[in-house]
């Protein structure tokens, strides 16, 4: 081998690593552990009803010096909705509401993310009850800790939905107030 | 629970606008427009894209009726194979896209599960042979008696079977049905009555059809059980088979009121296990209003029940807290 084709390979060899170097994206997988999902809504306009999702999966990415290149994503089973009421629940999951059997996940898929004072802007498309819908939330947090050899970063959000935007039975909103108040907490940990 | 006065006007429009035509030809699309109607005064509209399983058997429904109206238009060997066709589609229409047929993590052939094949290859034919079977019963064999009982019978298991569906929690579910039962109400009522006419056969693809589609509704995504859903089924079907020489077959209108008293009493029983079922799911909730009446702290007489599975609680006086009124003591 020449010393030219050395050179050549050489630097064919850290084009390829520079793009994996650069890139400082780090990966995550939703902890289901130290994380939660859970809502409230409006009851007769009187008080709250509070409920969970107890199976909620994810992963993200996080690029700490090119934000716009980081992603979230976040899937939701529908079926695992608890509210601390059996009946309840079961109520929830058929067609009146949920429709689980028809829309078994409840998903958001970011597609753009920005950096903002203490966490990140990130927009993506909300699917929920067969609809999507581009939503922008506020991802507070990203602070990153290593516990016992895990790289951790936890992030909270709390978004407000309008049922009647996802093409909830507009007959079975009445009661329970139209809005919805999501909130996320949840903790990443490294792959 | 869903407003019963709304319900009720629901049922009694479809009736009524299509009460004209069980004297006319133009019955089968009455019948139609009766249920349009009743849809209408229940705010129930398809959405567009039909998503769930009620929206695809609201957009099903005039294709059934079209397949009853071309009986008169096309040839035989055409009409049956359109009216087959219609009844096949029930199964893989109400079923799309859903749980049953796909899993997002599972393996599939042509996006559907090798599990959601096998459900389809062993449900898709039943409306059809459910059909075939009650055509001959009330046709084949010239049972007019049958034929006279049957639209009723229909009307009779579509409504008991959308109140099961709503004591279920499917609301949306059940209310659907009850204009279809409206809108058959007139035709069953007139073929009791005034007996069957050969020019005037019942629509029975789009009665047992529809039938069909909301049981497959309630059992996929309501919560109907199989054995609920075969017995709704199996009730027109059993009511229509011939009865043992000599016991009222001669006698065509006493035979119409055997069969019709047994369906009532079939859809009775079956009406009385899903309320007891009900009454079970629904008795922590109705314990806990039980002792919220008895506290001395008497709070919001709202139906606790009611309220706890998100329906409208009955409008009451504000919250008052009575003291407890100690025991009396005799002075001194």
């Amino acid at each position: 081998m020449s010393v030219s084709q050395a050179l050549l390979s050489l630097a064919l060899c850290t084009a390829t690593l520079l793009p994996v170097s650069a890139s400082a994206a780090e990966e995550y997988v939703y902890d289901a552990v130290h994380s939660s999902v859970s809502f409230k809504a409006r009851h007769l306009d009187i008080s709250w009803i509070h409920g969970r999702f107890n199976e909620v999966d994810g992963k993200f990415s996080i690029d700490r010096q090119d934000p716009t290149k980081s992603s979230f994503q976040l899937t939701i089973k529908a079926d695992s909705v608890d509210t601390a009421n059996a009946a309840r629940d079961e109520h929830l999951r058929q067609p009146d509401y949920f429709d689980t059997k028809q829309f078994p996940t409840i998903e958001f898929r970011s597609t753009k993310v920005r950096a903002i004072e203490g966490g990140y802007e990130v927009t993506g498309d909300f699917t929920m009850h067969g609809t999507t819908r581009s939503i922008t939330i506020q991802l507070m947090g990203g602070r990153q800790i290593e516990s016992r050899g895990v790289r951790r970063v936890g992030f909270s959000t709390e978004l407000r939905l309008k049922r009647s935007d996802y093409n909830f039975d507009k007959n079975a909103i009445g009661p329970i107030g139209d809005e919805a108040v999501v909130i996320i907490d949840c903790e990443g940990m490294s792959k | 629970m869903p407003d019963a006065l709304l319900s009720l006007l629901a049922f009694l429009t479809a009736a009524v606008v299509a009460a004209p035509g069980a004297a006319t030809r133009l019955y089968p699309l009455l019948m139609l427009a009766g249920c349009v109607c009743g849809l209408l005064v229940l705010q129930i509209l398809p959405g567009l894209p039909p998503v769930s399983a009620a929206d695809r058997f609201l957009y099903l429904l005039p294709v059934l009726m079209l397949a009853d109206l071309a009986e008169t238009v096309l040839p035989t060997r055409m009409h049956r194979l359109l009216r087959s066709t219609a009844l096949l589609t029930p199964v893989p229409l109400i079923l799309h896209q859903s749980v049953w047929l796909t899993q997002p993590a599972a393996a599939t052939i042509q996006g559907i599960t090798p599990t959601g094949w096998l459900l389809l290859a062993g449900l898709t034919p039943l409306p059809l042979t459910g059909a075939v079977l009650l055509q001959r019963l009330t046709t084949g064999f010239s049972r007019p008696a049958v034929a006279a009982g049957l639209p009723l019978n229909l009307t009779c298991c579509l409504l008991c079977s959308a109140v099961v569906i709503m004591l279920g929690g499917y609301l949306k579910g059940g209310l659907l049905a009850l204009p279809l039962a409206g809108s058959m109400l007139p035709f069953a009522l007139r073929n009791v009555f005034a007996g069957p006419r050969p020019d005037r056969p019942l629509p029975l693809t789009y009665c047992w059809g529809s039938l069909c589609c909301l049981l497959l509704i309630g059992l996929f995504f309501g919560r109907l059980t199989p054995l609920q859903c075969s017995c709704f089924a199996a009730i027109p079907l059993v009511t229509a088979l011939p009865l043992p020489p000599g016991s009222a077959e001669h006698c065509g209108r006493r035979q119409t009121v055997i069969r019709t008293v047994l369906t009532a009493l079939l859809c009775s029983l079956l009406l009385y296990q899903a309320w007891s079922v009900f009454a079970v799911r629904m008795l922590p909730l109705l314990a806990h209003r039980q002792q919220l009446a008895e506290q001395p702290f008497r709070c919001c007489p709202a139906d606790a029940c009611s309220a706890t599975l998100g329906q409208t609680a009955s409008a009451g006086p504000p919250c008052v807290h009575k003291p407890p009124v100690p025991p009396h003591t005799p002075a001194g």
